[in-house]
């Protein structure tokens, strides 16, 4: 059974456009020009993954982000442009999973559909995360590289398996901080960023082409789904 | 002779009223009555009268009554001319009392020593008590000058405050120098060597005058010892391009001549921001006698509100400068939305058709085609846009006015907006035989936008109708929309550029150029353009010149 892809966007030449490639790769799509519609169509079409224009004519993206987080854990992608970037990132703290700037090519689109779609098969009560050479047991909260023990600090195994766990969605600064060091530390980018340095040079990781942790810049980071 | 006139401050109530000095002249015209040797003569008169009339009394009415009459008299003089006055009344009644009532009479011996105490007591009582009342009379005079005092500054706090402009601040200066004065005329002026300017003036046409070479050299020593100097005798004739001052009834060359024409170092802090100068003759005011304590806080107060307009200033353009930022952002933001969606529609379609893995049915490919075209004319429609609005801020754009058919003009508007006002009903009224002098390309496309406009933000399938006609020689042409209007908040800022209306922004997608473009188009044509509005419909009004009112070219 093919992959349900719902496409939330009032630019009717795009969201044309956009269902037209995708059903050209096998996806079942579902178009809707406006945000009650498109909340409409995930209820009733039950998409595996949402693709949302952050710009609506009746209601903010935002705001669907949160209704749809209410009651599914869908898979979000939400379509910006440049000088949406806090809006991008209000949706992202709202639970969006992924975003992609326009304009973008149908690749880019497929392969991010791609990482969601495995994303959401990933049930997150594995016990073993692999990505790469990479492995984290969490039953004996162990993490190896390769057959090398890489010893971490309490603080960075919470970080490491909460970006693990969360592979192939952008988490902004102020998830990452709330969940493992809790809400009131949300606003400690510069302590994050410690962090995840120190994470960085532990496993071998490079900033710059990196294997396992992948900056978004202005907005998070992103632990890299295994095979993405 | 100046501290003497200092005691004689004006004794009585002055009414001050605000706005505006309304000065009791008989007051003042009794006040420079008081002059010393009036009084000294009034002293000797009150003295020789009181001594003749009570000359058959001599000897038998006693030293004490006499005494007392006489202390009534040294008193009254010394409330009214001043301590020194009093004294000299005190030492004329003693002799007086001593020559004409004490034993032995008509001479300036004394027998008796009661005799002797009595008039060492009448000489102490009376210059004690003469002087006390001098002093006490001064003080309610002075405290009389500060309160005018403290009113003339208030009233120039009030009038330099909410001043933005310096040059405004300045000009509030001089006015309420001129007007606390009653001074011919009041500038500030500034510079330094053979340079120097006047800022601002108020009061004769003359206070506006350059300053002559006398004039500066008092202006530079003022600002060098940092104090008030007077250049005396200034404009008592008239000389050069000073104005000649005619010097009011019941004041004194003397006087004016004290006064002349006074330099008031101005400063903000360490900075010297001029010289005030005051012209005199200074008239009939509390402040007439001392007018340099006056000047001196009239100058610490200017500096003040000149610091205050040029805070207030600095923060306007502070102001200006975030604005001119918050418009760049939003031009970004606007113009990167408006050129990146289309993109976006190109990019998805182009990409697709690249696909090698799809097989593409013709039917995909025309449509991914036919996206591609119409967001390419998107495109081109919002460069436009921008290149317009930039070649109108420019000043790019030489209008060619000429005559243009109003007809033949408003069916071209809807032949270019046919696809644009796709489900809409496009009319057009226009009284026949209208011609207007304008420049045809750009009305034209300035009501493209209108229908555009109108296309875009009325509601769906309701009529567009452009209309024209002849109203007050003036050609006016309208476009027209069915609702839902545009609310009254947003009316004044429709021409803005990137302006959308809140409500709409969200709605309909637009760069907020196209009423900009509009404006700038019908401007450079020579015409104007408002907009009407109401929950019936908005209603955007063009005004052109008649054509027929202009000269027909020799040779058309």
């Amino acid at each position: 059974m093919s992959a349900r892809i719902l496409i939330i966007d009032d630019e009717t030449q795009l969201r044309l456009a956009v269902k037209r490639a995708l059903e050209g790769h096998g996806f079942t799509t579902r178009a809707a020009a406006d945000g009650a519609s498109g909340l409409a169509a995930a209820r009733a079409f039950r998409p595996d993954v949402v693709l949302l224009d952050l710009m609506l004519p009746d209601m903010s993206g935002v705001e669907v982000c949160r209704e749809l987080r209410r009651t599914s854990v869908t898979p979000i992608i939400v379509l910006s442009v440049v000088g949406d970037e806090r809006t991008k990132v209000a949706a992202l703290d709202e639970g969006a999973d992924d975003y992609l700037t326009k304009p973008f090519g149908t690749d880019e689109l497929l392969a991010r559909i791609r990482v969601a779609l495995r994303h959401a098969a990933h049930s997150s009560d594995e016990a073993v995360l692999v990505s790469g050479e990479l492995t984290i047991d969490l039953t004996r909260r162990s993490v190896r590289i390769g057959d090398r023990e890489v010893r971490l600090t309490p603080t960075e195994y919470t970080l490491i398996t909460y970006l693990a766990t969360n592979a192939g969605r952008v988490l902004t600064h102020p998830m990452i901080l709330r969940a493992v060091w809790g809400a009131e530390y949300a606003e400690d980018t510069q302590n994050l960023r410690t962090y995840i340095n120190q994470l960085r040079s532990k496993l071998g990781d490079d900033a710059g082409a990196s294997r396992y942790i992948r900056t978004e810049p202005g907005v998070g980071y992103r632990f890299l789904a295994p095979e993405s | 002779m100046r501290n003497c006139l200092a005691f004689h401050a004006p004794a009585a109530s002055h009414p001050i009223r605000s706005p505006g000095w309304r000065y009791n002249r008989s007051m003042y015209a009794q006040a420079r009555s008081r002059h010393p040797i009036v009084g000294i003569v009034v002293a000797m008169a009150s003295v020789a009268v009181f001594t003749a009339a009570t000359a058959p009394l001599q000897g038998h009415v006693g030293l004490l009554n006499e005494g007392l009459v006489l202390l009534l008299l040294v008193l009254l003089i010394s409330s009214w001319w001043g301590w020194r006055v009093g004294l000299f009344a005190a030492v004329l009644s003693n002799l007086a009392l001593n020559f004409f009532f004490v034993e032995p009479l008509h001479r300036f011996t004394v027998e008796s020593p009661a005799n002797v105490f009595g008039l060492a007591i009448f000489l102490l009582v009376s210059a004690v008590g003469g002087s006390l009342l001098a002093s006490a009379r001064a003080a309610a005079a002075e405290a009389r000058v500060r309160a005018a005092e403290t009113e003339v500054l208030l009233r120039l706090t009030r009038a330099m405050i909410g001043r933005t402009e310096p040059s405004d601040a300045l000009a509030s200066l001089c006015r309420e120098v001129v007007e606390a004065l009653s001074a011919p005329g009041a500038a500030v002026i500034s510079g330094s060597g053979g340079q120097w300017f006047v800022h601002a003036s108020a009061g004769t046409d003359g206070a506006a005058r350059a300053p002559d070479s006398a004039e500066r050299a008092m202006a530079e020593r003022a600002l060098a010892t940092d104090a008030i100097s007077r250049l005396g005798n200034t404009g008592l004739v008239g000389r050069g391009r000073r104005p000649r001052i005619v010097i009011p009834a019941g004041q004194s060359r003397a006087h004016h001549a004290a006064f002349g024409c006074a330099f008031v170092p101005l400063h903000i802090g360490n900075r010297t921001l001029g010289v005030l100068r005051v012209d005199g003759p200074i008239g009939d005011t509390p402040f007439r006698d001392q007018p340099d304590r006056l000047l001196v806080a009239f100058a610490n107060e200017a500096a003040q509100g000149m610091q205050r307009a040029e805070l207030a200033q600095t923060a306007a353009h502070a102001d200006a400068l975030m604005q001119a930022d918050e418009m760049k952002s939003a031009l970004m933001t606007s113009i990167s939305h408006d050129l990146k969606t289309p993109l976006a529609g190109i990019k998805a379609s182009v990409s697709s058709l690249l696909d090698t893995a799809v097989d593409w049915t013709a039917e995909d490919r025309r449509a991914f085609l036919e996206t591609i075209d119409s967001q390419a004319d998107r495109l081109n429609h919002v460069i436009s846009d921008i290149l317009d609005l930039n070649r109108i801020e420019a000043g790019a754009i030489a209008p060619q006015l000429r005559r243009v058919d109003v007809r033949t003009m408003l069916d071209d508007v809807r032949e270019r907006t046919s696809y644009i006002a796709m489900d809409r009903d496009v009319r057009v009224e226009t009284t026949p035989g209208l011609v207007v002098r304008a420049d045809e390309s750009l009305i034209v496309q300035a009501l493209v936008n209108l229908v555009e406009n109108a296309a875009k933000y009325s509601v769906t399938g309701g009529a567009i109708t452009l209309k024209a006609g002849l109203h007050d020689g003036v050609v006016q042409i309208e476009v027209e929309d069915e609702g839902p209007g545009i609310a009254a908040a947003d009316l004044p800022h429709v021409f803005e550029r990137f302006y959308r209306a809140a409500d709409q922004s969200r709605r309909v997608k637009g760069s907020g150029l196209g009423l900009a473009i509009v404006k700038g188009f019908v401007t450079l044509s020579g015409g104007r353009v408002r907009v009407e509005s109401s929950p019936g419909g908005t209603r955007f009004v063009i005004t052109l010149p008649e054509a027929a009112a202009m000269p027909v070219p020799a040779t058309a």
